[in-house]
């Protein structure tokens, strides 16, 4: 009888330190991953060709954002292979090219985009390219949409900017077929 | 004393609390046994989750558009086109077919373009072998009767339109596995343009911009509404049945509620359909939302959004060939009737994703000068009429300088190649000017730049200067025309100066009817002209903005047509304008009361354009009849006469005439059938519903133009409702009987999606997944300590107690010491 206790003890323990841990990997993933990012950012700046962040990266830094209201400096990675998401932002590499094109930014709704549930419209957002351009973004709408429904159509050329995260920011439950788009205009425009 | 009856535990005192678990453990052993089973599988389903991929999947990967295309649509959709031309009129079934590939009941929504003058007057619903004949009736009526049969479960299928160009076709149950076609059938009339008949079908749509400020704004708290909106309004309900089932009338009142429930169920699948567009109303477009459907990347292998394609010309002459720009096809004449023509396309299924155009020239001795097509029904007399001007050479006529504005639309829906296509158009025409003109460009997207100040000579430095321009153009931002077109407008013109203005632009934007206020009240002397571009342009825009702009219009749908397109356009820019124009009807329609043309300002005519009128003589059978005892004395008398003035270089008047001897008769007189050859009996089809069409798009001018919309919307309903047509006031609904839904089924609604027009960059991604599940993980992790600490919970306790007593030991040894 002690033995199945301490089975289910050794079971209960095993799956809070998964369930802790991985929660915790997460976040200092996302954390960490960022810091060696910048690094690696700050090299594209300087040389101007693409810096993986550490060697065994599948991804690189294509862009940052910040958003001074809420103190947010992110580092957006390219975002179609692996999980790029884990470590930052990701750049959809079926729409445009940052800052030249309409471009789709996708980041998890826990860690890196967290905050854009507490963003506003009209909201200054800056973005800088790998050519060290800073572009003046500015956001112009918000607004959920239903997965099932609609793919998000972009324009390439229109220098829009689509932020996208999951929606609602507080659940438990993960296949979410909500997402939160903000759409973000060229100061300019 | 508040609190005095809580239970209070004393965790201090473990005997009576905590002691049972190993005697209850002895006392049943098996039951324990089982309880534990239990829990180890729970557990290890539980690391099992923790550590699997699936949850690591969602912590990073976007899913990408290649991935999750590869599962069919739920919802499959083809478009069958059997086209019938006869003469001026092309009448046309178009089947959609929708199949339901899922598992589950749909609801479809589709919005489909047309061209803009078509005229359905025809719907029906095949489901299996029934059919389903629709009603035409007033659109909130029609609305109301479909939403009705769509909450009881009944197939239903209903057709409105959003624009004249525009249509959205509703269906409603749509059972597992199970396919339904609904057939419209419209006419149009056949366009005829520099000796050559042409059929438009658009298949796509370029997506619209919309102008304005949102009006309805979704804030977040009103989206989770939307998205949940089944718990709240459901609970709601269970509470007031609650309280009502005590009362006598518990049964019938309980059978009432479980209606309104179920009714709030199907209000609340379909508040899945909430979504009919991507935009949002705004204060200028307030329909944007009907207006601008789902999108959809073409892929090579994709089985939606099909269509099929034949058709049979009957174009009462000799033609001398049949051809289509975009698309490649094959025509043979069929034997034994001498012009009767079938075309096919070459493709048995072709994707729709650019408008199909049927062009159709006759042999050149056999281009017909005019024609007078007629029907007549109960006892109204409907004409069709076509007088083509006299060919001019301009070189032979007085010729005024031109002051020529460009605008051309740089906005974002000009993407790819449509803006290539724009910016060579614009470079052939500068080139194309003229010595002596003045030219100037303005480039729009959402706001505007102009080239030079004032319109400027065509020296060649200018010409250098505007090329340099042009190269310099891309494609961005919105589509905000009115700014462009008031400013082209309202430009100072040198006297004397003929002032064109040529508008380059694929024409899609949502407030077609402000933009036509706005040219008819600044056009002053000015002509718009239009270019349409791309391969779905808006041609409602073009070709109404040309109406309104008293100029004309064509349409460049791939690099390959700009020249002759562009060359079609400057021969009637360089030729003068017919103007002046004078109709005489016959004589026994001239003091009729009853007798309504349209156009009612005739336009102005240009190079190789005919005139084509449209005329309905109420209770005419009598006249004619009367007439026609008295003898045709005068040929003139009973002829439709179009007269017009021509100077020559030289500064002399030439008159012209054309005129055509009106036909009043049909099979109701049989006295003269020798003129009735009943092989052009079947021409005659289709007038009065062209003439009911082209009432209808008049009054909606009228609308555009300031007047009432409640007066503009009676007198539409009474043209529309007894020539069975679709209009901006009425709809057709089709609804079976039988209810097919079973109460209990569930149901989706689910929109249909247009593939992207091809050529433009707009691109359709789909959405990352973007949850990294730590809330998932630490629920996990949150979970399995809650557990361990209720297991442990006997000794915890102990343990605690334990560590007390030490504590007060210690503290107490201390104190002794």
């Amino acid at each position: 009888m002690v033995k199945f206790k301490v089975l289910i003890s050794l079971l209960l323990i095993a799956a809070a330190t998964v369930g802790f841990s991985n929660a915790a990997w997460i976040t200092l993933k996302a954390e960490l991953a960022q810091v060696l990012i910048k690094q690696a950012w700050t090299e594209t700046l300087q040389t101007g060709v693409q810096v993986k962040p550490w060697q065994w990266a599948d991804t690189w830094p294509v862009g940052r954002i910040i958003h001074p209201n809420s103190n947010t400096d992110l580092f957006i990675l390219e975002g179609a292979q692996g999980n790029a998401l884990a470590f930052g932002p990701g750049r959809h590499i079926n729409a445009g090219e940052l800052g030249s094109g309409s471009s789709v930014i996708g980041g998890h709704k826990d860690t890196h985009f967290a905050f854009l549930e507490k963003v506003k419209v009209g909201d200054a957002l800056q973005l800088q390219t790998p050519d060290g351009i800073w572009h003046p973004y500015r956001i112009s709408s918000k607004r959920i949409a239903d997965i099932k429904n609609q793919t998000l159509n972009v324009q390439l050329n229109q220098k829009r900017l689509y932020l996208v995260t999951c929606y609602p920011f507080h659940t438990i439950a993960q296949d979410n077929h909500l997402r939160l788009v903000v759409e973000l205009k060229l100061g300019s425009e | 004393m508040l609190f005095l009856k809580t239970p209070k535990r004393d965790y201090f005192n473990p005997t009576n609390t905590h002691k049972p678990l190993f005697r209850e453990r002895q006392h049943s052993p098996k039951s324990r046994h089982h309880l534990l089973l239990i829990l180890i599988s729970f557990l290890c389903f539980l690391l099992g989750v923790a550590v699997s991929p699936a949850s690591r999947a969602a912590s990073g990967e976007l899913m990408m558009q290649s991935q999750d295309k590869a599962s069919t649509p739920a919802l499959l959709h083809s478009t069958h086109v059997d086209l019938q031309v006869n003469g001026m009129i092309a009448h046309v079934t178009y089947s959609q077919t929708f199949t339901n590939n899922s598992d589950e009941w749909k609801h479809a929504l589709y919005t489909f373009p047309l061209n803009e003058n078509a005229a359905i007057n025809s719907m029906e619903m095949l489901i299996g072998d029934r059919i389903i004949r629709g009603q035409i009736k007033p659109k909130s009526q029609a609305k109301e009767a479909f939403e009705a049969a769509k909450k009881a479960g009944k197939k239903a299928s209903l057709t409105q339109q959003q624009r004249p160009n525009l249509f959205t076709q509703h269906l409603a149950n749509i059972a597992p596995r199970e396919q339904i076609t609904v057939t419209i059938k419209y006419i149009q009339q056949v366009a005829f343009d520099n000796g050559e008949f042409s059929f438009h079908l658009p298949t796509t749509l370029t997506p619209r911009y919309i102008p304005g400020i949102p009006t309805r704004n979704l804030s977040d708290t009103n989206l989770i509404e939307h998205a949940y909106p089944h718990d709240v309004r459901a609970n709601n309900h269970e509470e007031e049945n609650l309280n009502d089932a005590d009362s006598d009338e518990a049964k019938s009142k309980s059978e009432r509620a479980s209606q309104s429930l179920n009714h709030n169920d199907s209000r609340v699948t379909g508040s899945n359909a909430f979504i009919s567009g991507w935009s949002l109303p705004t204060n200028e477009v307030s329909d944007a939302d009907k207006i601008t459907p789902f999108m959809l990347p073409t892929l090579p292998d994709s089985n939606t959004n099909q269509l099929s394609f034949n058709a049979t010309i009957n174009a009462g002459m000799p033609l001398n060939s049949i051809y289509s720009k975009g698309h490649k096809l094959n025509w043979h004449s069929i034997e034994d009737t001498k012009h009767l023509y079938r075309v096919r396309l070459d493709d048995k299924h072709v994707t729709m994703n650019k408008d199909v155009w049927l062009h159709w020239r006759p042999l050149k001795n056999a281009t017909p000068q005019a024609a007078y097509f007629s029907e007549n029904i109960d006892s109204d007399h409907y004409a069709l009429v076509m007088l083509t001007p006299p060919q001019v050479i301009p070189d032979d006529l007085q010729d005024f300088p031109r002051d020529v504005t460009f605008i051309i639309d740089t906005s974002g829906s000009m993407g790819g190649r449509p803006i290539e296509d724009a910016k060579s158009a614009l470079k052939m025409a500068i080139k194309k000017l003229d010595a002596k003109d003045r030219f100037n460009i303005v480039a729009f997207n959402s706001s505007y730049t102009k080239l030079f100040s004032q319109p400027t000579n065509t020296k060649p430095h200018n010409i250098n200067t505007a090329l340099s321009f042009i190269s310099r153009l891309s494609a961005n931002g919105g589509t905000e025309m009115a700014g462009a077109l008031s400013e082209a407008l309202t430009a100072q013109h040198k006297e004397n100066y003929i002032k064109q203005i040529i508008f380059i632009t694929d024409g899609a934007v949502g407030n077609e009817a402000a933009l036509y206020s706005l040219i008819e009240q600044e056009l002053g002397s000015a002509k718009l002209f239009t270019v349409g571009i791309g391969s779905a342009p808006n041609s409602y825009f073009m070709t109404r903005a040309a109406q309104f702009g008293r100029g004309s219009y064509v349409f460049i749908d791939s690099a390959s047509n700009i020249q002759k397109e562009m060359e079609h356009l400057f021969s009637k820019l360089e030729s003068p304008v017919l103007s002046n124009l004078s109709l005489t009807l016959p004589k026994s329609m001239r003091f009729n009361k009853g007798v309504e043309v349209y156009p009612k300002r005739l336009p102005d005519l240009y190079a190789g354009e005919p005139l084509l009128i449209n005329l309905k003589a109420a209770d005419f059978a009598d006249v004619a009849n009367h007439k026609s005892d008295k003898g045709k004395n005068n040929i003139l008398d009973n002829s439709v006469v179009l007269t017009g003035k021509l100077t020559d270089k030289n500064g002399n008047l030439h008159k012209w005439q054309r005129s055509i001897q009106a036909q009043y008769l049909t099979c109701d007189h049989r006295n003269d059938a020798s003129q009735v050859s009943p092989a052009r009996l079947p021409q005659r089809n289709g007038i009065g519903t062209a003439w009911a069409r082209k009432k209808i798009a008049a009054l909606m001018d009228e609308k555009a133009l300031g007047r009432d919309e409640q007066d503009v919307k009676s007198d539409i309903i009474d043209v529309a409702i007894p020539h069975k047509l679709i209009t901006a006031y009425t709809s057709f609904v089709a609804i079976e009987e039988v209810v097919s839904r079973p109460e209990s089924a569930n149901v989706q609604s689910q929109n249909i999606k247009n593939l992207m027009p091809q050529g433009t960059q707009m691109r359709a991604v789909s959405y990352p997944q973007t949850s990294a599940g730590i809330n998932f993980h630490l629920a996990i992790g949150a979970l399995s300590l809650v557990l361990l600490l209720l297991l442990y919970s006997g000794e915890t306790h102990r343990f605690l107690l334990r560590q007390y007593r030490i504590f007060k030991k210690d503290e107490r040894v201390t104190h002794n010491g």
